[in-house]
């Protein structure tokens, strides 16, 4: 990995309360590739979102803790800079994508306002000049007449519409790294290939970075270059997507790809869902957190949390059994 | 219907504000209220320049005498006539309102935003202020403040809106909290906008429905306590005259001349009622759930 976008390391966001820390990101690291797409994966709960929360300032300080040994960004350390920098970069710089487009727009709030807004926040520019720059960003991300709609409220939107807007309004400053959170798992699968796609071709023509987060593992083959495994707060496993897909080593990741329907799977091969739940990220086992759900459990998987072994450039995996 | 044409309608789509108006207007009360007001607003905005009496000029030989053709509501003791009193009371009593609501809307909007998006300790130390001051009698802080300060019209609008603000900045704060964990104020955050961009674009908008009913609801309540205070002596000054004035004064001599009270007290009670039937409405008509 020569040239990396945002490295991250030892991220930690913990939430202190009654019961103990509730500790939703436990020490992440990864890189992000210049131009290319890092997608995180992990089901709910395993901290995908809180690491970008964390990593963007989105996280609130108190009750919530951010803390690690770095994630640097064009030379700028985000956990160390004033949240005035940070937010400087958020919008401009570093943009983000929303699940749920009907919640992340403001219902008050013409398309109009909203992109208009980004503008103002970061490039100073007159209502008039932003919105030449709107109109033109909703064009590129292929919203039909957006003279006729840019007028409009979100709930005259469709929802894949309401998506496009929501990259519109991420890309208006070509910020230099996307982070897509679940970007496609409101809209219907058809509208959902369109949007990758879309996603896909804006990220080759701004040349920008995007971190992918997601729970479905078809939306990472076809759309990522580098794929980290999120499992209880932490990276269980890092690889190409090549590596992932072919050559799983961690247990939950071969557990994910095998509950995962595959063209070229035999017919009669059934889909094994991993047998649990998640733990309380309040109340993490001792050693590994996955070790009650693992089909290769040992005894010392109990005792402490599993090294990370290095098994190539940007190739790690965090199990005893691996 | 030319199909083309169905179809262009059917995009326009309806607004949250066409939706309100829409359930608005099937509220006939509502409606009937605000028809009542608009009516009161003519009538003691233009009626002063209509009627040929002004409403300082006494004439005394025609004093305190019942409705006649000349003076439709009758004369007070001093022998000016009640219509026109009625309707430049009317002027005051309903300006006090729209002004000491204003103010009152002002500083509990803004006070109640921040602290309710700021939260933890900004919002512990601003609600207790409000608390505090919740304690105080306030119709004591203002006749407090009108005998130090002296009485004048303008004082009387920021006393009582600056004592009235303390209940909308509760409800502003109350909105604003439950708002600000909406995934669209971390979208917004996550675009990089500033906190008062967030407060007053993202935020206050949100909470409008909530702000508009109350203030509606806030206008009769001030303008009663005008009344009360101009009862006390303590508000208006004749010949200057409002509402609570002209009952006062009414109801000093309601046994020989009961047409002074009943002019005016007609006028405060069916504005009031209307102005609460109005506030009901919107607030009615602006709750999304109440869409059916």
């Amino acid at each position: 990995m020569d040239d990396v976008l945002l490295s991250v390391r030892n991220l930690h966001v913990h939430y202190p309360g009654d019961d103990g820390v509730s500790k939703a990101v436990d020490g992440v690291s990864f890189d992000v590739p210049r131009g290319g797409t890092l997608a995180i994966v992990g089901e709910s709960g395993s901290g995908k979102s809180q690491t970008m929360y964390g990593l963007l300032g989105l996280v609130p300080q108190p009750p919530g803790r951010v803390f690690g040994d770095g994630a640097i960004f064009e030379g700028e350390d985000l956990l160390a800079m004033p949240e005035k920098r940070r937010r400087a970069l958020r919008g401009d710089r570093i943009a983000m994508i929303f699940q749920d487009s009907m919640t992340a727009l403001n219902p008050f709030l013409t398309v109009e306002r909203q992109l208009t807004e980004v503008l103002e926040a970061h490039r100073g520019v007159a209502r008039k000049a932003a919105r030449a720059e709107a109109l033109e960003m909703l064009r590129r991300v292929g919203i039909p007449d957006p003279e006729g709609r840019i007028d409009q409220y979100p709930h005259q939107f469709s929802g894949g519409m309401r998506q496009r807007v929501m990259i519109a309004m991420a890309l208006l400053c070509r910020p230099a790294l996307l982070v897509a959170d679940e970007p496609t798992t409101a809209l219907d699968v058809t509208i959902q290939a369109q949007i990758l796609e879309l996603l896909k071709t804006l990220q080759r023509q701004l040349g920008s970075s995007t971190i992918l987060i997601t729970h479905d593992l078809g939306v990472v083959a076809g759309t990522a270059d580098r794929v980290a495994v999120m499992y209880a707060g932490r990276v269980v496993e890092r690889g190409t997507v090549h590596e992932i897909f072919e050559a799983p080593r961690h247990p939950y990741t071969r557990g994910l790809l095998a509950s995962v329907p595959r063209l070229d799977a035999q017919q009669k091969e059934q889909l094994v869902p991993i047998p649990g739940q998640p733990p309380d990220p309040s109340r993490l086992p001792s050693g590994c957190p996955f070790r009650a759900r693992c089909p290769a459990a040992r005894a010392r998987c109990a005792e402490a949390y599993p090294e990370t072994t290095r098994l190539g450039p940007g190739r790690e995996v965090s199990c005893w059994a691996a | 219907m030319n199909p083309a044409l169905a179809i262009e309608e059917e995009v326009q789509g309806t607004s949250l504000w066409q939706d309100a108006w829409r359930r608005l207007r099937k509220n006939r009360m509502a409606v009937f209220s605000a028809c009542v007001l608009a009516a009161m607003f003519l009538f003691v905005v233009a009626g002063p320049w209509v009627v040929p009496w002004s409403y300082e000029q006494q004439d005394l030989a025609y004093g305190a005498q019942g409705p006649s053709w000349q003076h439709w509501f009758g004369t007070d003791m001093h022998g000016r006539d009640l219509l026109v009193r009625t309707m430049h009371g009317g002027r005051i009593s309903l300006l006090v309102g729209l002004l000491a609501t204003a103010v009152s809307l002002t500083i509990g909007v803004v006070y109640g935003a921040i602290s309710g998006y700021f939260g933890g300790k900004v919002d512990a130390i601003l609600m207790r202020v409000v608390d505090v001051l919740y304690v105080i009698p306030f119709m004591f802080v203002v006749i407090l403040f009108l005998v130090l300060f002296g009485r004048s019209l303008l004082l009387l609008f920021v006393a009582l809106g600056a004592v009235s603000w303390l209940t909308m900045a509760r409800i502003v704060r109350g909105q604003v909290m439950s708002l600000k964990n909406s995934e669209f104020v971390d979208a917004a955050r996550a675009a990089g906008v500033g906190h008062a961009g967030i407060i007053f674009r993202h935020l206050v908008p949100n909470a409008l429905g909530s702000i508009i009913v109350y203030a509606t609801l806030t206008i009769p309540r001030v303008m009663l306590e005008e009344a009360f205070l101009s009862y006390l002596g303590l508000g208006v000054q004749a010949p200057d005259a409002s509402w609570g004035l002209l009952v006062a004064d009414g109801a000093n001599s309601m046994i020989f001349l009961p047409h002074m009270l009943i002019f005016p007290g007609l006028l405060l009670t069916v504005t009031l009622f209307a102005l609460n039937f109005l506030g009901d409405g919107l607030r009615d008509a602006l709750d999304p759930r109440m869409k059916s």
